[in-house]
């Protein structure tokens, strides 16, 4: 049969599409069980890393068996503990897969919900249920792990916050995803920029939320971090992503009600 | 085109390097060259998929219907590239990560479809294999370069442990796209000074 015949040619774009599809599926379907525990354990990573446990200074170092202990060992003293709350009462709740699964499924209504103005973090997905973190060390309880989620200048930034256990101030702040220019808006990602929340920041001031990315240096220190430079709407973003979480659609009730 | 082997492997690193003299994969060699690490690993993978691009293509050469040679190469070079960027997910995530849409992009890499469609078509599968790699580190060479100076004097670090001492400021522009372009025109004028045959006649 010549090679310019058209049933050959049916027949050979036939078989090379099969052929690269078992090639593909078979990869995809062996290394899913990888890619999705190194995705967990990325996130899990994050977590511990604004947690300041004694685990969480060289995170490269830390094990699997490691991290899943943090998170479910509840004999050890230095641990995670993941719950759940209903963002709208601020109460902590019990929720099951199917619930979490369908408040999933009308996120991006609830969003709409909220008017534009209030919606400082530009979200298109606000759940109702919501995870957070309570982190003990030693035993004893120490700071609370929020996830944050805020559009920074060009992308989505996902983040959580650390707040301390009487829920005055922000203690830490880190982003396990972000597109924003490396060396400008990148930079919320560096030590630099981590180290200035870290250093405790009041949420609340006279006028509800107060967390603020200065432009510049920060005037009001009990509140404001500096500003990063050439990356004023990343700024922004953060500003506005913290405005909204710790407003009254984010942890605000759940803080004011003395938290769990 | 050359016929020994070793020409076959170490012609594309300086002589015809796909970067330097035939001004192909540019996109990603802006991209990914912000830090050695991910450009490392990028260099990896593409020098992994065109080799194996190039083994595909020569091993099925005699059997493909040239109408439509194009979209077949073109259909195991996105299957490699998917594979490619599955493995990396599974096992360097953090890199993974950071190369994000770049590593799924190595499809639209000329340097890629170049090397199927001019050598593969021609030549047999093991000195294909050769070629594929020999332009794989030619590209490698090129972002290797290009990264090791945009590191150096954008953030001060290399492969992220910091080298230049805290008085140095860092170079904001050499961590963008534009300074990949200085850097790359740079790199074409050193080599032709040197290379004087790969100047261009008016």
């Amino acid at each position: 049969m010549s090679l310019n015949s058209n049933s050959y040619i049916i027949g050979f774009a036939a078989s090379v599409c099969i052929v690269c599809s078992l090639f593909v599926s078979g990869a995809a379907v062996s290394l899913k069980e990888k890619q999705s525990l190194n995705a967990k354990l990325d996130l899990q990573k994050n977590i511990i890393s604004v947690a300041e446990l004694p685990e969480s200074k060289d995170l490269s170092a830390l094990s699997v068996e490691k991290i899943e202990g943090l998170f479910k060992d509840s004999e050890n003293p230095n641990r995670i503990e993941q719950l759940y709350i209903d963002i709208d009462t601020g109460k902590v709740v019990d929720v099951d897969d199917a619930q979490l699964e369908a408040d999933k499924k009308k996120c991006s209504e609830r969003a709409q919900g909220v008017a534009k103005k209030e919606n400082t973090a530009k979200l298109s997905c606000y759940r109702q249920y919501q995870d957070i973190y309570k982190v003990y060390s030693g035993g004893q309880f120490s700071r609370y792990v929020f996830p944050v989620v805020g559009k920074g200048l060009w992308s989505t930034l996902k983040g959580f916050a650390a707040v301390e256990s009487s829920g005055e101030k922000v203690v830490g702040l880190t982003f396990y995803s972000h597109g924003e220019t490396p060396g400008l808006g990148g930079e919320i990602d560096s030590a630099k920029f981590k180290g200035d929340w870290a250093k405790g920041k009041k949420i609340y001031g006279s006028n509800g939320v107060a967390l603020k990315v200065a432009k510049g240096a920060a005037k009001n220190a009990d509140h404001e971090v500096d500003g990063l430079s050439g990356a004023t709407l990343t700024g922004n973003g953060v500003t506005g992503m913290m405005s909204f979480w710790f407003g009254q659609y984010g942890y605000e009730k759940f803080l004011k009600n003395g938290g769990a | 085109m050359a016929s020994k082997n070793s020409e076959v492997l170490l012609d594309p690193l300086f002589n015809n390097n796909p970067i330097a003299l035939q001004v192909l994969g540019i996109c990603s060699a802006l991209a990914v060259t912000t830090k050695l690490e991910t450009a490392l690993v990028m260099s990896l993978a593409l020098t992994a998929v065109v080799a194996c691009s190039n083994v595909a293509v020569s091993v099925i050469r005699t059997k493909i219907p040239p109408s439509i040679r194009i979209i077949v190469q073109l259909t195991i070079i996105a299957s490699l590239v998917i594979i490619t960027d599955q493995v990396l997910k599974a096992f360097v995530y953090d890199i993974a990560k950071q190369l994000s849409v770049f590593v799924g992009l190595i499809i639209t890499n000329c340097i890629v479809m170049g090397r199927a469609e001019a050598f593969a078509m021609q030549n047999g599968p093991a000195k294909s294999f050769l070629d594929g790699v020999g332009n794989g580190l030619g590209y490698s060479v090129v972002l290797i370069l290009v990264a090791f100076f945009r590191e150096l004097f954008g953030s001060g670090n290399l492969f992220g442990i910091q080298v230049l001492p805290d008085a140095y400021q860092t170079n904001g522009l050499m961590l963008l796209a534009p300074s990949a372009f200085f850097l790359i025109g740079l790199g074409i004028w050193a080599l032709r000074t040197w290379k004087t045959d790969q100047i261009e006649e008016n």
